[in-house]
């Protein structure tokens, strides 16, 4: 190799390295752990504490309806009923919270996805560490809620269990 | 053959929302005699602690999750026969062949309706 072959070489590998550096420094990894991330898991959290509350406030109304005494006027009863319905509605204000909320953390996925999209195609597929290990055992089984098409309907069930 | 509706029935969830309206169904369908569990291990514990006509459970808990509860109930002599249903929403049929395989009675997707919920209760124990 000459001389003026190993400098464009050396040359080539400061580019790639800059690159990289910059590629790596675009994605903010200090405010992505210590700030976005952080912040994402925050908001799941209140989404599931959100919907719990949403969900028992929601359940005390129909509970309430479905014991209500037996001896009230029909005036009261309407009075009665109306009111847990207005508390119905009131709960099922969650679906805009939570909307919000899972708003922003798609947006930070977005983003994060985006930076890793950019710094894998600099790094090329080859430069990747081997793939994560596959679940083992029960773990396989354990995939939580079907996506809408997979998996299969109570119908079908009912149909090995006949 | 017709049940008792007097029966102690144990119902398994780590969401207590599930918990309560599973509870809240049962309560209609005229069960009232229901314990609430909120992981398998604790649920193992009460099953060994109480006769009960039925186990409810669902089957993603840590660190117990329900398919081990329903192993360690097939595997212990006086539970062995215990009516349980899996109420869950793994929905893809190598969980419920795991699940029929380890001696699940009855299998029940979430959501489900109380519809649903006392057809498979009638399947394992009976009309009522």
């Amino acid at each position: 190799m000459s001389i003026s072959d190993e400098a464009a070489e050396r040359r080539a590998l400061l580019h790639y390295v800059l690159a990289a550096q910059k590629a790596i420094a675009d994605l903010r990894p200090a405010q992505m752990r210590l700030e976005k991330l952080p912040t994402a898991m925050s908001q799941i959290g209140l989404i599931v504490e959100t919907t719990e509350s949403a969900a028992n406030q929601i359940m005390q109304a129909v509970d309430e309806i479905m014991n209500a005494r037996v001896d009230l006027s029909p005036a009261a009863y309407r009075s009665f009923v109306e009111e847990k319905c207005l508390a119905v509605l009131e709960a099922c204000s969650f679906q805009d919270i939570t909307g919000q909320r899972i708003t922003k953390v798609v947006e930070t996925l977005l983003t994060l996805e985006d930076k890793l999209a950019a710094l894998s195609s600099l790094l090329g597929e080859e430069a990747e560490a081997a793939p994560e290990p596959a679940p083992e055992g029960e773990a396989v089984l354990l995939n939580g809620p079907a996506m809408p098409g997979e998996g299969v309907d109570q119908d079908e069930i009912d149909k090995l269990f006949a | 053959m017709s049940i008792s509706k007097d029966m102690a029935i144990l119902i398994v969830d780590d969401y207590k929302t599930m918990l309560r309206i599973v509870r809240s169904l049962l309560q209609q369908l005229g069960f009232t005699n229901v314990d609430e569990a909120t992981d398998g291990k604790s649920a193992f514990d009460m099953i060994a602690a109480r006769p009960y006509g039925l186990v409810i459970s669902d089957w993603n808990m840590q660190p117990v999750t329900g398919l081990d509860l329903l192993k360690q109930v097939r595997a212990n002599a006086p539970t062995a026969n215990l009516p349980f249903i899996m109420v869950t929403a793994e929905a893809r049929t190598e969980n419920v062949v795991a699940a029929r395989q380890a001696g699940v009675n009855n299998y029940i997707i979430k959501p489900f309706t109380q519809q649903v919920l006392k057809q498979k209760i009638a399947a394992v124990l009976g009309d009522f």
